[in-house]
């Protein structure tokens, strides 16, 4: 099989999996061979789904999403040429994310879990992306701007993580430190609206129930 | 204590928005949003993703305290907003004009929680709320800090005591606007817009 079709058979994988909540990361992205399945948070429900997941597997995939986004923020730091404003910003963002990285992957090991492989490569990050249902990809920033609404897409799909992850976490630590990060993620969307040209005061938040791309 | 129709409204009485801002008692909240609101072309707030519309009533019952108390905070935070924004100018004036819209879409969606699990939603304290007596844009920042702070503070204390499933996904994204709120009102203040990596009452 070619490098090409290897490639397009792994894609196709993610997407098929997209959704599911599998509880383990494998790093397909380095291993031609291997299933990339990305784990998510289930669905909000109107029955209780308290106990139909474990906190280890939820905080799998929050880890997947924090490391996928530390990686975008310093990938996008390290290739994109940004004014002097905005590379501000988004340092401050990619340190944070950084922060809820360790944060969770603390809180992980706390509960017996291991951290899936971080994303290596943009091709990588861009799979795990892609299955995570990001409205946009590393592979399409050109310039600043691109960078900017990339940044926010990914915010938002961070939001819908803990969004869903609120409904179903145990262990009252956890959620508390997961409901500070959801609202960090918030922030940071925020933070990167004000910067696109054109932006209008009336959208400062744009929903009074944040609960993102879920 | 101060009302939200002492000296904040009071001192708005010098201001162009006088005859949109009247506000003579808390239980004048609900007539003044609407002013507002007209006032200023507000888009009409989004429903929430989750909450009254998906949580089954025997789910709210053991938690109709927490959200007694989250619904007084909220309408704190109406009573500040309302009586603050006369004093407001600019982007300042405009934010806080979205965020009053906004925490009664909050007040309006735990009310309604509130009515699922078979309770009554209590109105505004007849007796008012302390807001200080702010004096200019400076004094009503720093109120509005003061108000998200408490509420933030609030909703981070309520989640891990609330049964789990949607109703707590609904407080979580109200906490998250609220962040949101206290991230451009600290911006206004001439503060750093989002200090921390884990959100806390103390931003």
């Amino acid at each position: 099989m070619t490098d090409e079709a290897l490639q397009t058979r792994r894609t196709l994988v993610v997407r098929a999996l997209a959704g599911s909540a599998a509880v383990t990361l494998l790093g397909a992205a380095e291993s031609p061979a291997a299933t990339l399945t990305v784990p998510t948070v289930p669905a909000v429900t109107t029955t209780t789904p308290a106990g139909q997941v474990s906190d280890a597997g939820v905080l799998t995939a929050l880890l997947v999403v924090e490391q996928v986004s530390a990686f975008s923020y310093a990938h996008v730091l390290a290739t994109t040429k940004l004014s002097h404003r905005v590379r501000r910003v988004l340092r401050d963002f990619g340190a944070q994310e950084r922060a809820h990285t360790a944060a969770i992957g603390a809180a992980l090991r706390a509960q017996g879990g291991s951290a899936p492989r971080r994303p290596r490569n943009a091709k990588a990050a861009d799979e795990i992306l892609r299955a995570l249902g990001s409205p946009g990809s590393l592979g399409h920033i050109h310039n600043q701007a691109d960078a900017i609404r990339f940044l926010v897409g990914l915010e938002t799909v961070a939001e819908g993580a803990y969004w869903k992850a609120m409904a179903v976490l145990i262990d009252p630590t956890v959620l508390v430190t997961a409901a500070q990060i959801m609202a960090n993620e918030a922030q940071h969307e925020i933070g990167l609206r004000v910067l696109v040209p054109g932006f209008k005061a009336a959208d400062y938040a744009p929903t009074p129930f944040v609960s993102g791309r879920h | 204590m101060v009302s939200a129709g002492g000296p904040v409204a009071q001192a708005a009485a010098g201001t162009t928005r006088r005859g949109l801002l009247r506000f003579t008692s808390t239980t004048a909240t609900g007539g003044l949003l609407l002013a507002v609101l007209d006032g200023c072309g507000t888009r009409a707030p989004k429903a929430p993703p989750a909450g009254e519309s998906h949580a089954a009533p025997q789910e709210l019952t053991g938690d109709l305290g927490i959200l007694a108390a989250a619904l007084d905070q909220e309408h704190e935070a109406i009573a500040a907003y309302t009586a603050g924004i006369p004093l407001l100018s600019g982007s300042a004036l405009d934010a806080a004009t979205q965020f009053l819209a906004q925490e009664a879409a909050h007040a309006g969606e735990l009310a309604a929680l509130i009515k699922k699990g078979g309770a009554k939603p209590a109105p505004p304290s007849p007796v008012g709320y302390s807001l200080g007596n702010p004096q200019g844009q400076a004094d009503v920042l720093a109120l509005l800090h003061r108000i998200e702070q408490q509420q933030i503070a609030g909703y981070l204390a309520a989640l891990p005591k609330l049964a789990p499933g949607p109703i707590r996904s609904t407080i979580a994204s109200i906490l998250a606007n609220e962040a949101q709120h206290v991230s451009i009102i600290r911006s206004a203040a001439g503060l750093r817009p989002v200090p921390g990596a884990l959100l806390t009452a103390a931003e």
